[in-house]
């Protein structure tokens, strides 16, 4: 918690120096999506008050038309807030120049039909500031690393949704950005492409760079994700670490690496002595689908915002 | 005496040196403007959709979208650029529309040859189809570029990487010029050589049929010959008058603008016969040197700015009256002996002809020439003259002007504010000059360049109508190459302006309503000069109401059979129809200033008539253009930035 005081103070006072970097803050964002005639069509987004932190890869969860969209297109500034602000390395999200260090993929790969993979990659190279030389090096890089180059000769508008998938992903990644912003990196991969995605995911945060990713394969995300976010009709019902938001916690879970079986009888019989009753012997865990559905569950018994219930020291604030 | 259909030049050109100042100003006015009215409507729109954050939305965005203007990047707008030409040349419709062009090079061949001229209609022909044809492709074009953008998101993944909304808008404008700039620079070409090809055509000519012509004259070698006269053969339905004079020099006469070398064959038996080469002289750019101003005298031989007007359809003419001393004077300045190297300069006019009295209209309406020294008021009767209707006279000034009479003394009279006539010159002329009877043109009459040439209409009861343009010297001809080329750089000026307007209406809205609003701006400014009319009221000159009779007035004075003179009575209905009249006119006022001068941009009818476009024309369109794109651009620029293109 003593965390997050410093780090606001760090966006508000500009300096960067603090260790645990901001890289995106929002304030009682909202959104509402009105007409041509200003009447209110849906409440998007609901107060969203959240940070992410440098180096870490972010989850934003929730069903169909909870807002994860919504939030990545206020991140970027392609929307503008009804109300709240946005920070993006300590910028207004309708500052142009953040987009320097940032790469998105959006939900689906809007590219130009007419264009090549290599003349795609180019164009994008050429609104980032980088020399001719490198340029191609990075462009070529790219379409062999999303496995492309038997067709990077071939019109985008040939491609299969899998190959406009990777295509996509390669122009996010085409300036080597500090923050990445995957929305539903996963839909339309098959499962090496699914594999790969991830393995790059986490490649990526190992080089310290930030993602932020939206997704519906949960397991995508238990995979993958340090921290996540549960929206749901427009408001955050949870926030924290996916490992403690995984843990059970009137289960303890004792883990012990090569237990023998004179162990495990002696211990079964210390826990009778307490009058425990084991629940189960093996490994203890929980499907992030089951806590995905029992949040849903529970929101729809109990509206209102559920944010920060446990997990990452943010409980203070309820 | 050569006569040539003239140009129909309906307004005074503007000249670039006197033009550029004013013009500045006015655009510096006009901008100041547009940014006051543009800050207000956004802060508006702010303050309504933001309520109390309007305003921080508003200053965020002033203060952003000027920083962004001055942080703008020539390599990201040469690849959106690139975008924009890939995509435009990728569309089947440019190519279909250059096809079309080139199609209309071959049907121009089947374009009536048999017509007076026909140079002037296959130029007008391919000119104004590519002007039309091109001009829409771009409006189409445009209107489908950023919102197909919008609508399909490919402006997500651009918009999310370090560019500015001024940078779309600028690229977008730049590709699309590309993209017109190779279409017009194929069609420049290609065109020549079709209308070379298309407008060949030669005549035969058969001797037996040529008939002496006057008596036989001695040779300097002593034999005696006699000169022949006839015609050629026809083709095309025309045929040109031949001359072969007494030493045997053919030449035929100009018909249908053009006429024919000939060369003389002579065969082994000593038979002679005549070869015509393709047309000459109508595929040329004359170059006009225009006088500095035209002024007048009335009847009483006083000195006004402008003649009487006779009600005619050209108001910007003025007229003279016959048999008077009215006269219109051109005063030409900077004209230097080593500009004209021939033996003579050619003069060439195009004077409307106003007939009181019909009389005999085949043959036209007398008038006379005169060259006067401004200094001194030395003054000669050059050439007395017969004026037809929509016709241009050439006419020849020589340079050593030999006169036995017509030597006259003439001082101009200027009525004084104070009501006092003021002579000039005032000192009397050395009589000595008037009795002279060979006088040099740039030492008798020029002085420091300057000259005055009056025209005056010698018969009473008929009018000349005329106008600064309608009297110009012709210093040389220049390449018609480089003028068609010209011709087409107006079309170009025209397509960059639309391009401006069509990218700029489609930063704010959808395809359907950027094609109909472009093609809006596109017509009105054709009409530019018609809208300007309205809104100065030339078009009722006579109407002395303040509210100079609006549309809703004439159609009231219409229903009612009421003349534009005679007042309306004050009732309910007409005070409320001026009302409205009243906002019209503002607002046609308001729209004559921000439609584009089209009309003015295009300079077919320089070349189709022949005429050079001058560097001065050029260089004021290329201004006005680049005024127009200026805050197109930084309008556009406004508006996408503004706009959440992902709503
Ligand atoms: N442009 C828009 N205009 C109006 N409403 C919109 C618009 N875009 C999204 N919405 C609405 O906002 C809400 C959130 O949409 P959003 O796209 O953010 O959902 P999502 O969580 O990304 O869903 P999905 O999982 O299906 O991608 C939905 O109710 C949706 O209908
Ligand atoms: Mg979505």
């Amino acid at each position: 918690m003593s965390e997050k005081q410093v780090s606001v103070a760090t966006v508000e006072t500009g300096t960067t120096k603090s260790a645990p970097e901001v890289v995106i803050e929002t304030r009682t964002l909202s959104k509402v999506y009105r007409d041509f005639w200003g009447r209110t069509k849906v409440q998007a987004l609901k107060a969203l008050d959240l940070q992410i932190f440098r180096g870490e890869v972010f989850g934003l969860l929730g069903p169909n038309g909870s807002g994860k969209t919504t939030t990545m297109k206020l991140l970027l500034g392609l929307l503008f807030p009804t109300s709240g602000e946005v920070y993006v390395f300590g910028r207004p999200a309708t500052d142009v120049s953040k987009n320097e260090r940032i790469g998105y993929l959006p939900e689906e790969s809007y590219l130009y039909r007419f264009l090549n993979a290599e003349e795609t990659l180019d164009f994008y190279a050429r609104l980032f500031s980088m020399p001719r030389s490198v340029r191609r090096q990075r462009v070529a890089d790219l379409i062999e690393m999303v496995g492309l180059t038997w067709a990077k000769r071939r019109p985008l508008k040939e491609y299969s949704k899998g190959m406009t998938r990777r295509i996509g992903l390669a122009q996010a990644l085409i300036n080597d950005p500090d923050l990445i912003l995957l929305d539903e990196p996963t839909s339309g991969l098959d499962p090496i492409g699914t594999r790969e995605m991830k393995d790059l995911i986490l490649r990526l945060r190992d080089q310290g760079k930030t993602i932020v990713m939206c997704s519906h394969l949960l397991a995508d995300v238990q995979d993958v994700c340090d921290r996540i976010g549960i929206l749901y009709q427009g408001e955050l019902k949870e926030l924290g670490r996916v490992d403690q938001l995984l843990a059970l916690k009137d289960i303890t879970e004792i883990r012990v690496p090569r237990m023998s079986p004179d162990a495990e009888q002696e211990v079964k019989a210390v826990l009778r002595k307490h009058g425990l009753e084991v629940l189960a012997w093996g490994n203890p865990t929980t499907t992030l689908e089951d806590l995905f559905l029992r949040i849903i569950r529970e929101s729809e018994e109990h509206p209102g915002l559920r944010v920060h219930g446990r997990g990452d020291g943010h409980a203070d604030r309820n | 005496m050569v006569e040539v259909t003239g140009m129909p030049i309906e307004t005074d050109l503007p000249e670039f040196s006197t033009w550029i100042l004013p013009a500045l100003e006015r655009w510096l006015l006009a901008g100041l403007g547009l940014l006051t009215l543009c800050c207000f409507v956004g802060l508006l729109w702010c303050l309504l959709l933001y309520r109390r954050h309007g305003w921080r939305r508003f200053g965020d965005l002033l203060v952003g979208g000027f920083l962004d203007l001055v942080r703008v990047n020539g390599r990201r707008i040469g690849a959106l650029a690139w975008l924009t030409v890939k995509e435009a040349l990728g569309r089947r419709v440019t190519v279909v529309v250059l096809i079309f062009l080139l199609g209309l090079l071959f049907a121009g061949w089947f374009l009536d040859p048999a017509s007076t001229e026909p140079h002037r209609l296959y130029l007008n022909f391919v000119l104004g189809t590519t002007n039309y044809l091109v001009l829409l492709l771009m409006v189409f074009l445009t209107a489908f570029r950023l919102p197909s953008d919008i609508q399909n998101k490919t402006i997500y993944t651009v918009l999310t990487k370090p560019v500015r909304t001024v940078e779309i808008v600028t690229g977008q404008v730049l590709g699309f010029i590309v993209v017109g700039s190779i279409l017009l620079g194929i069609m420049w070409i290609v065109s020549y050589p079709f209308v070379v090809r298309g407008l060949y055509h030669t005549h035969q000519v058969n001797v037996d049929e040529l008939r002496p012509l006057g008596e036989p004259v001695t040779l300097p070698d002593g034999t005696t010959a006699t000169a022949l006269q006839g015609w050629t053969a026809s083709t095309w339905q025309h045929r040109h008058r031949f001359f072969v004079d007494a030493n045997g020099n053919p030449r035929v006469d100009r018909e249908r603008g053009h006429y024919h070398n000939v060369t003389v064959v002579r065969s082994a038996d000593g038979k002679t016969s005549y070869v015509l080469g393709g047309p000459e002289g109508q595929l040329v750019a004359r170059v006009p040197v225009y006088a500095k101003k035209l002024t007048f005298r009335d009847r009483g031989g006083l000195d006004t700015e402008k003649g009487i007007s006779v009600g005619d359809e050209w108001i910007y003419r003025s007229y003279i009256e016959g048999g008077t001393e009215a006269a219109g004077i051109w005063t030409f300045e900077n004209l230097r002996p080593e500009d004209f190297p021939g033996d003579t300069i050619p003069v060439e006019m195009n004077i409307g002809v106003f007939r009181t009295h019909k009389g005999d209209i085949e043959r036209g309406i007398l008038g006379s020439l005169l060259i006067r020294n401004p200094e001194n008021g030395l003054t000669v009767e050059l050439q007395v003259f017969e004026s037809k209707e929509f016709s241009i006279l050439e006419l020849q000034i020589p340079k050593t002007i030999r006169k036995f009479s017509s030597v006259r003394f003439v001082q101009r009279r200027a009525k004084a504010p104070d009501g006092s006539i003021q002579y000039s010159p005032a000192q009397p002329l050395n009589p000595e000059l008037l009795s002279r009877t060979e006088f040099d043109l740039f030492k008798d009459f020029v002085v420091d360049g300057k000259v005055e040439v009056w025209l005056q209409c010698l018969e009473s009861g008929q009018y000349f109508g005329m106008a600064k343009p309608d009297l110009y010297i012709r210093a040389g001809n220049r390449s018609f190459f480089a003028n068609l080329f010209k011709g087409y750089l107006g079309i170009w000026l025209q397509m960059v302006v639309l391009v401006g307007f069509g990218v700029t209406l489609s930063t704010f809205l959808g395809t359907p309503v950027t094609l109909v609003s472009t093609l809006g701006v596109m017509i009105a400014g054709m009409a530019h000069q018609f809208m300007v009319q309205i809104v100065t009221g030339e078009l009722y000159p006579e109407v002395e109401t303040p509210w100079r009779g609006g549309p809703l007035e004439s159609l009231i004075r219409l229903v009612l059979q009421e003349g534009v003179m005679t007042d309306l009575p004050q009732t309910a209905g007409t005070v409320i129809a001026r009302a409205v009249d009243v906002v019209f006119l503002l607002w046609m006022d308001l729209m004559a200033q921000i439609i584009p001068p089209m009309e003015r941009l295009s300079l077919i009818n320089f070349v189709s008539y022949g005429y050079d476009v001058s560097l001065s024309l050029l260089a004021v369109n290329a201004i006005t253009v680049v005024g127009y794109l200026i805050p197109l651009v930084i309008v556009g620029h406004f508006f996408l930035r503004s706009r959440e293109v992902a709503a």
